[in-house]
């Protein structure tokens, strides 16, 4: 089920969570690398890369916001998850920003995070084996290239993060037909969906603002109300 | 940002308050300019009241003069008879009983030479004479007789050889039997004496109470009254037609006390607005001063929540998750098991001293912080406390306790929370490996126990702040280092109640020292307990 191969880096300066984290993340079969430090992370991924990043917002040297826009100067695609004890709405959109892909706050459920973790993988191991659309697709005025991550419009390209490229082709997949929040949140997160998670209504705010001509009377992807979301190209 | 953005947001910041207080200062402002303004204003007025009156005195005095002196001037032309010029000498007599004020009289012909039996004078003949000589030398010569007109009544106030003449002069005409006229000029000189000894005392007596007054000549010499001193107040001018080189003062006797009492009151009305302005200014910076120290330390407290939680969910991070592995049984050996149950069993500490570093916090706080102390072992205490850090992997921890440590009286477990608060932040700011040493030694009047670490160091002008509450170190905020701003308040409080003090050394790159002091005193009654101030 999980793919041997996959590495995750952790980068956490508290030396208990990386601890338990490398444990139960092993105990998955992945491979884990971690570092205490932000620099350390950022040279690590560079040199030996990893497949998904969970990333601490408060570390010794540099900030966690530092070390993804750092990250994503040389890898726009590695989904990066960012795991903190800050779980302020203003931290979670800086992150995000940042070019996180994803936002975990401290408690967290180790069992949830794994289900993320695995569902990433899981979504890499499909699309890498079954292609289920092509490598680009267009929507209205924009031209989304799924392999480098991109959406042009107006001539202006911008990334699209992990999560985002995920959604976009969830709601392709299913032909104009309505997707319920529970769903997207089980097959991209893989988590099951709360009351008060705002996930996927979270990124559906910033995919409309990167694929909308007006971001706040959408054309494309369109919310069918008490259900989810659809995408009509 | 365009300019409008801009403003928009300025305006967002602006407090309804600051728009008060700027109100309140413009107001303060224009009350303070009203005031002044007025009372100047009725000042001038009272003064301008008082000038007037005295202006209107002076006027009048000048004019009640001149006109005197004319008039006696009048009456003796009148009484030169030029048709029988051989009887002036006679009436000489009947013309001194009617004017006082003329000393001497000449005729003069049309080559400008007394005529015959032409000159009269009060004086004794050698005086008159002297006069005589002085008037067709000096006097005449400045007499403008050709250009002056027949019927023209003049004066002339000169001074020869320090001494002051006043001439009055007039060109009559005498038609002769044959058709043909011959011009006289008729001249008079004017008894200053008697005007200055008689004539002004008299006139100057008639002037209503509380007036001073003064005749000076042009060569600023009193000739008659007392020098006005009172500027304010004084009506100074020379007479407009006879005695023109002499000039009169007037002035309220109590001008100078009006006058001081009127710079006093200006010094005093000056004073009590500028007072009433510097008051509302002092009481709007310290308004202000006020706010922003709330608003400081309202954000100071925000951070403190924020930080406490951050610091709460961290152990309980941990504690979740290997209480999660535990459950679901995620484990790859039994000894896991065994090491998971101590991590949590060690975090939960850190969160009990955490918990504890919050509550003891919250009652110095509320003034309810409660020592108990007993005679104890602080060596204990600081080995116990190593012993909590001595196993965290990459931590060097060394520590050198005297031998012959007395027990001392101290609160356990006050000091158990100085030793770890100190401890946590030599860990926490000692660098990627901390290099951490306690020192607990005896010292003259008690024991003194120090806690350095090899790193960053504290800039020097932190050195006093970092035990302000809710403060934290530049270094802390710029790289998020983890921490809640209590910890060295608390250690502050906790060696003050011991009746010691708490110090740091420190510099840059080379590590601090923090030195706890704590005083030896005697054992208390059992079971003592202080109050924190």
């Amino acid at each position: 089920m999980s793919d041997p191969r996959r590495r995750i880096l952790i980068v956490e300066d508290e030396p208990d969570i990386v601890r338990g984290l490398t444990d139960a993340i092993e105990f998955e079969g992945f491979e884990v690398v971690s570092t205490g430090e932000g620099r350390a992370g950022v040279r690590k991924m560079k040199e030996e890369g990893a497949d998904l990043v969970i990333l601490d917002l408060m570390l010794p040297d540099i900030n966690g916001y530092q070390v993804c826009e750092e990250i994503r100067t040389f890898d726009t695609l590695v989904p990066i998850v960012i795991l903190t004890a800050r779980g302020q709405e203003s931290d979670k959109i800086r992150g995000l920003e940042a070019g996180a892909d994803d936002y975990v706050t401290k408690p967290f459920s180790v069992g949830e995070l794994l289900a993320r973790i695995k569902a990433v993988f899981r979504r890499l191991a499909l699309h890498g084996a079954t292609p289920a659309i092509g490598e680009s697709m267009r929507i209205g005025a924009s031209e989304i290239d799924l392999k480098k991550h991109t959406i042009t419009r107006s001539r202006k390209t911008q990334p699209l993060t992990f999560y985002e490229v995920e959604l976009v082709k969830l709601l392709a997949e299913r032909n104009e037909q309505p997707v319920s929040r529970d769903e997207i949140l089980e097959k991209i997160w893989g988590i099951h969906a709360g009351p008060t998670n705002r996930t996927v209504d979270n990124f559906i705010v910033k995919l409309r603002r990167k694929l909308e001509e007006d971001h706040k009377n959408p054309r494309h992807i369109l919310t069918v109300y008490g259900h989810g979301y659809k995408l009509v190209p | 940002m365009p300019v409008t953005s801009r403003l928009r947001r300025f305006g967002q910041r602006l407090s309804p308050l600051y728009l008060i207080i700027a109100a309140i200062l413009a107001s303060a402002i224009a009350l303070g300019i009203y005031s002044y303004r007025n009372a100047r204003q009725l000042r001038d007025q009272g003064s301008t009241s008082l000038v007037e009156l005295n202006r209107v005195n002076g006027a009048q005095m000048l004019r009640r003069i001149d006109n005197y002196i004319i008039d006696s001037d009048r009456q003796f032309f009148d009484l030169v008879d030029l048709e029988h010029l051989q009887d002036f000498q006679k009436r000489w007599g009947e013309i001194v009983r009617l004017s006082e004020a003329i000393e001497a009289a000449l005729v003069l012909d049309e080559s400008h030479a007394i005529v015959n039996k032409g000159f009269v004078s009060k004086r004794p003949s050698a005086e008159a004479e002297n006069f005589r000589r002085i008037f067709l030398k000096e006097i005449l010569p400045k007499m403008p007789l050709n250009e002056l007109p027949v019927g023209l009544h003049k004066h002339l106030h000169i001074v020869v050889d320090g001494r002051d003449y006043l001439i009055s002069y007039i060109k009559r005409e005498q038609k002769l039997a044959d058709g043909t006229t011959r011009t006289y000029v008729i001249a008079i000189k004017i008894n200053l004496d008697y005007l200055q000894q008689r004539f002004f005392p008299e006139e100057f007596k008639k002037l209503e109470g509380g007036v001073q007054y003064a005749v000076l000549d042009n060569r600023d010499r009193v000739v008659f009254g007392e020098r006005v001193k009172a500027p304010s107040f004084r009506y100074e001018e020379n007479f407009p037609t006879t005695l023109y080189l002499w000039r009169l003062q007037m002035a309220p006797t109590e001008a100078a006390r009006i006058d001081a009492e009127a710079r006093a009151r200006r010094i005093s009305e000056t004073a009590l607005i500028a007072l009433m302005v510097t008051t509302i200014l002092a009481g709007i910076t310290f308004l202000i001063y006020a706010i922003a120290k709330e608003q400081r330390a309202n954000q100071l407290k925000s951070d403190f929540i924020s930080n406490v939680s951050h610091e709460l969910k961290t152990p309980l991070s941990v504690i979740r998750m290997f209480g999660e592995l535990l459950a679901l049984g995620k484990l790859k050996t039994p000894e896991q098991g065994k090491e998971y149950a101590d991590i949590i069993t060690r975090q939960a500490e850190r969160l009990t001293q955490l918990i504890d570093n919050v509550l003891d916090f919250a009652r110095i706080e509320r003034g309810k912080a409660a020592y108990d102390f007993q005679m104890g072992d602080l060596a204990e205490v600081v080995t116990r406390s190593v012993d909590f850090y001595r196993y965290r992997e990459g931590i060097q921890l060394s520590m050198h306790i005297d031998e012959d440590i007395p027990e001392i009286l101290i609160d356990e477990n006050a000091m158990t929370l100085v030793l770890l608060n100190l401890l946590d932040n030599a860990v926490k700011y000692g660098g990627e490996r901390p290099d951490v040493t306690v020192a607990l030694r005896k010292v003259d009047a008690g024991l003194e126990l120090k806690v350095s670490d090899k790193g960053q160091g504290i800039p020097r002008d932190e050195q006093r702040r970092i035990f302000d509450r809710f403060y934290r170190a530049r270094a802390a905020r710029v790289k998020n280092t983890r921490g809640s701003g209590i910890g060295l308040s608390l250690v502050k409080h906790i060696a003050e109640a011991h009746g010691g003090r708490v110090t740091v050394e420190s510099a840059a790159d080379r590590g601090s020292t923090f030195t706890v002091f704590i005083p030896q005193r005697t054992a208390p009654e059992a079971g003592e307990h202080e109050e924190a101030a």
